[in-house]
C-alpha cells in the first residue's frame, strides 16, 4: 500500500510515518502562519504610529506654511501690520508649523535623509521669519516701503522656489514618506507572494488530515476517527483565523488609499489658499512696480490654483479620521497569535490522539 | 595529468577571481556634496561619471541649496562629505580655520597644477597652501549688450565711466531703459548690487586698495568705498535709467528685457554665465570702464577634500586634470568656464565664449569677487545694505557706518587675503 506518496512496509510504520509527517505538517503550517500573520502585524503598526501620521505632518506643516504666508500678506495688504505686525493668524500657523515639524522628526522611519531634510526646512524656515520681520521693520518706519513689500516677495520666493524652496522640499519629503508606506505594504513579509507560505502548507496539511482519514477508513473499517476529524476542524480554524490577516491587508489597502484621498484633498486647500496668496502679493507688486516687473507679477499670477472645489474643515476632518480608522483597524485585526498557537496545539494534540490506538493494534 | 591541469587551472583561475574581487572590494566609493541641483547636477554628474568609467570608483552625488547649513552640520558630527564644492573662498576659509579641509599640495601633481595659471593657484590657496580645486570659474566686470541695439560700443574700445554714464542717458528713451538690473535672489538677494560696487572700487581705487577692502583693512566709510557707492547712484538711482522694479526683479530674469521687441532694456551688468541665457542673440561684452590697468573680478566653484580617503584624492586629482574639466564646458557650449590652460578652447562654440575663456586663462589680473572673500557676516551685511542703499539713497553715510560696525566686530582672523593677479 502506498499512503502520502511514500512507500510503506508495514501498516504499523505507516502510520509511524503518519503521525509523524502531520505532526511536521502542523508545525510547518503553524510556524508559516504565525510568521506572516507577525509581518501584517508588524507593518500594521508601523503604518498606524509612523506612516500615516508621518504623512498627516508634513500635509499639516505645508498648508500651515501657505496659510501663514498668505496672513503676512493679507497684513501687509490691509495696513494691518503697522499694528499687528504679520498678525496673530501668521504666528499660529509658524508655530504649528513648526511643531508639525518636530512630530515628523520623531515619527519618521522612512530614513536617515528625511531628519537632514526637516533640519534644512527648519533653518530655512528661521531665514523666511527673518525676511518677513524686516519687512515688518521695514513697514513701520515707512509704510510705503518698497524693500518692505520687495522682503515680503523674498520672503514669499523662498518658500515658494521650484528647486530648492521650503514648499518643494516637503513634497519631496511628502514623495519620500508615501514611497515608505507604499514598500511597507508591498515589500518584505507584506509582498503578496508570501500569502502562498502559509496557503500551502494549510492546503497540504488538510490534504493529509483527509488522507489519513480515508487510509484509517479503508483499513480499520472505520468510518470516522474523530481525534483526527477534530484535528482537521483545529486546523480549519487555524486557516480561518488567518482570515485576520486579509482582512488585516485590506484595511492597509484602505489606509493608503485614504491617505491619497487625504492628500489630494489636502492640496486642493493648500493650492485654494497659495493661490489667494500669491495674488494679493502680486497685487502689492503691481501696486509697488507699475512697470519693470512683469516677469515677477506673472509668475506669482501663474500660482497654479485648485483644480476643483476644496474641502472644507469638516470634510477634511473626515478624511483624517478615515486615514487614522484604517490605520488603527489594520493594526488591530493583524497578527492574533493566540488563537493560531491554541488551535495548532489542539490540532497537534488530537492527531497523536487519533492515530495511537490504531499503532497499539498492531503492537 | 589531464585531471591534475583541469585543477591546477581551476585553483588559479579562482585565485585569480579572489584577487579581483578584493582588489575590487578595497575601492569604497566617495560622497560629494555641492550645490548644484537640476541641470547643473546632471552636468556635474558627467563628470563624475567619467571618473567612475576610468577607475570604477563610485561616486555618490547629493546636491543641496542649503549646502553651508549641511555641511557645516555634517562636519560638526564628523561625518562630513568626502569632497564639497563651496561657492566662495571665504565659505572655504572658514572650514580651513576649524582644520576640516585637507591641503591639496601632496594631492595634486604638478602635471595638472601646471594646466593652472599661476594666479588660479594663488586664487586657490589660503595661508600659501593649496586647499581647493576651482570646478567652475565665471567671469565677471562684464557689460553686456546686444550689438544690433546698441552699435556704438566695442571691447575694442572700452568705454570710461563717464562714457558710459553718458551712454545711460542717451539709451533712456521713453519706453526702454539703458540698465536692466535685478536685485532679488533669495535668500541672498542684494548680491548683483554688490558686484556693481566690486567693480567700482576696483576699477577706480585700484587691485590694491581692492585687495585690502576685501581683507578687511579698508574703512567702508573711506573716500574709495563711498565714491564706489555714490557713481553706481549715477546709474542705478538716475530716473528712467533702470528698468523700473529693480527690487522686485530676480537676477535671473533681468536680462530678459534685452529680447523683447521693443527692448526694455539694453545694457547689462552681469557675470559670464549670461551668455547661456540669452535665448539665441548674439550678445557681446564690453568690460567695466577701468581709470588703471586693466583687472577682472571672477569667482568660482571649489572643490575641496575633507577626508583622505584615497578614492577622494584620486577623484580630486581627477577634477584637476584638462580633461575632466573639459567636460562641463563642451556640455553648456560655451556658459561654462575652466580655469585650466589645458582645455582646448576650441570647445566654447562662439568667439564671445572664447575670449571669456582666454581672459579667465590668459595674463590678465584676476580678482576675486569681494564679498566672496568676506566672512559671512560681512558678506550678508553688504547684501542688505544694497537694498537699503536702493531704498533709501539719503541714507549711504548711516549704511556705510554700519557696514564698517560689522566689520570691525569681525575678528582679524577670519578675514583672507587673497592677492589679485598677475
Amino acid at each position: 500500500m502506498t499512503g502520502f506518496g511514500i512507500s510503506v512496509r508495514t501498516t504499523r510504520s505507516t502510520l509511524w510515518r503518519s503521525l509523524i509527517v502531520l505532526e511536521l505538517a502542523l508545525l510547518v503550517a503553524l510556524g508559516t502562519a504565525a510568521w506572516v500573520s507577525q509581518g501584517t502585524q508588524a507593518a500594521a503598526e508601523r503604518v498606524r504610529s509612523h506612516s500615516a501620521p508621518s504623512i498627516q505632518h508634513i500635509l499639516a506643516a505645508h498648508a500651515a506654511l501657505v496659510e501663514a504666508d498668505e496672513a503676512a500678506v493679507d497684513s501687509f495688504r490691509t495696513g494691518a501690520v503697522g499694528l499687528t505686525g504679520p498678525g496673530e493668524r501668521y504666528q499660529n500657523q509658524i508655530a504649528l508649523a513648526g511643531q508639525n515639524l518636530t512630530q515628523l522628526a520623531v515619527d519618521s522611519i522612512a530614513g536617515a535623509g528625511v531628519g537632514q531634510s526637516i533640519q534644512l526646512v527648519q533653518g530655512q524656515l528661521a531665514a523666511y521669519s527673518g525676511l518677513i520681520e524686516q519687512a515688518d521693520a521695514h513697514y513701520r518706519q515707512d509704510p510705503g516701503s518698497e524693500l518692505a513689500r520687495a522682503d515680503l516677495w523674498y520672503a514669499s520666493r523662498l518658500l515658494h522656489m521650484p528647486a530648492g524652496g521650503i514648499l518643494a522640499q516637503l513634497d519631496d519629503l511628502l514623495a519620500i514618506e508615501r514611497q515608505a508606506l507604499a514598500r511597507e505594504l508591498t515589500a518584505g513579509r507584506m509582498a503578496a507572494g508570501w500569502v502562498a507560505t502559509w496557503i500551502v502548507p494549510m492546503i497540504v496539511l488538510l490534504v493529509l488530515l483527509v488522507g489519513t482519514q480515508v487510509f484509517l477508513s479503508r483499513r480499520f473499517r472505520r468510518t470516522f476517527n474523530l481525534p483526527l476529524l477534530g484535528a482537521t476542524a483545529a486546523v480549519l480554524v487555524l486557516a480561518g483565523g488567518m482570515s485576520f490577516d486579509f482582512a488585516a491587508r485590506g484595511e492597509l489597502a484602505a489606509t493608503q488609499e485614504a491617505g491619497d484621498a487625504l492628500a489630494g484633498g489636502w492640496q486642493a486647500r493648500i493650492a485654494a489658499t497659495d493661490r489667494r496668496g500669491q495674488q494679493m502679493l502680486g497685487d502689492l507688486v503691481a501696486q509697488t512696480c507699475p512697470d519693470g516687473c512683469d516677469e515677477t507679477i506673472g509668475r506669482l499670477l501663474a500660482t497654479p490654483g485648485a483644480t476643483g472645489e476644496p474641502p472644507g474643515d469638516e470634510a477634511l476632518t473626515a478624511r483624517i479620521k478615515d486615514v487614522d480608522g484604517h490605520a488603527a483597524a489594520a493594526a488591530d485585526t493583524a497578527g492574533r497569535p493566540m488563537p493560531l498557537m491554541l488551535a495548532a496545539l489542539i490540532a497537534m494534540a488530537l492527531v497523536p490522539l487519533g492515530l495511537h490506538p490504531r499503532i497499539d493494534e498492531y503492537r | 595529468m589531464r585531471t591534475m591541469r583541469a585543477v591546477t587551472l581551476a585553483a588559479v583561475a579562482l585565485l585569480v577571481t579572489g584577487i579581483g574581487a578584493c582588489a575590487g572590494g578595497e575601492r569604497s566609493s566617495v560622497t560629494v556634496l555641492a550645490s548644484w541641483t537640476g541641470g547643473e547636477a546632471e552636468a556635474f554628474q558627467q563628470v563624475l561619471d567619467r571618473f567612475t568609467a576610468q577607475t570604477g570608483i563610485r561616486v555618490d552625488y547629493r546636491g543641496t541649496r542649503a549646502l553651508n547649513q549641511v555641511l557645516t552640520a555634517e562636519v560638526q558630527k564628523g561625518a562630513p562629505p568626502d569632497i564639497a564644492v563651496l561657492p566662495s573662498p571665504g565659505d572655504l576659509g572658514g572650514y580651513v580655520r576649524r582644520s576640516a579641509v585637507r591641503p591639496l599640495d601632496e594631492v595634486i601633481d604638478t602635471g595638472a597644477e601646471q594646466s593652472h595659471s599661476p594666479q588660479w593657484l594663488r586664487l586657490e590657496q589660503i595661508g600659501g597652501r593649496r586647499y581647493a580645486v576651482a570646478i567652475k570659474t565665471s567671469l565677471k566686470s562684464l557689460i553686456w549688450y546686444d550689438p544690433r541695439r546698441v552699435p556704438g560700443l566695442s571691447g575694442d574700445r572700452p568705454p570710461t565711466w563717464n562714457e558710459l554714464v553718458e551712454l545711460s542717458g542717451r539709451l533712456s528713451t521713453g519706453d526702454t531703459a539703458a540698465w536692466c538690473m535685478g536685485m532679488g535672489s533669495t535668500p541672498v538677494s542684494g548680491w548683483p548690487g554688490t558686484d556693481w560696487i566690486e567693480d567700482l572700487v576696483l576699477h577706480r581705487a585700484g587691485p590694491a586698495v581692492y585687495q585690502r577692502w576685501a581683507a578687511g583693512q579698508v574703512p567702508w566709510t573711506a573716500p574709495e568705498i563711498r565714491q564706489a557707492w555714490t557713481a553706481w547712484s549715477q546709474v542705478a538711482l538716475r530716473p528712467g535709467h533702470v528698468r523700473g522694479g529693480v527690487l522686485f526683479t530676480e537676477f535671473g530674469d533681468a536680462g530678459q528685457a534685452m529680447h523683447t521687441d521693443p527692448p526694455g532694456c539694453l545694457l547689462h551688468h552681469q557675470a559670464s554665465f549670461v551668455i547661456g541665457d540669452s535665448r539665441g542673440a548674439a550678445l557681446d561684452f564690453v568690460p567695466f570702464p577701468s581709470d588703471g590697468p586693466r583687472a577682472w573680478e571672477v569667482s568660482a566653484d571649489l572643490a575641496a577634500l575633507f577626508t583622505d580617503k584615497p578614492e577622494a584624492r584620486e577623484l580630486m586629482r581627477f577634477l584637476a586634470t584638462d580633461e575632466a574639466q573639459s567636460i562641463w564646458p563642451a556640455a553648456s557650449h560655451g556658459s561654462v568656464f575652466s580655469a585650466n590652460r589645458g582645455v582646448d578652447q576650441a570647445i566654447y562654440d562662439n568667439p564671445v565664449s572664447r575670449r571669456i575663456a582666454q581672459t579667465l586663462t590668459g595674463e590678465a589680473a584676476l580678482c576675486f569677487d569681494a564679498s566672496d572673500l568676506m566672512p559671512s557676516a560681512m558678506t550678508n551685511a553688504f547684501y542688505r545694505a544694497i537694498l537699503e542703499y536702493l531704498q533709501s539713497p539719503d541714507r549711504l553715510d548711516p549704511i556705510l557706518r554700519q557696514l564698517d560696525q560689522v566689520r570691525t566686530a569681525i575678528p582679524a582672523t577670519d578675514w583672507l587675503n587673497v592677492p589679485c593677479g598677475p
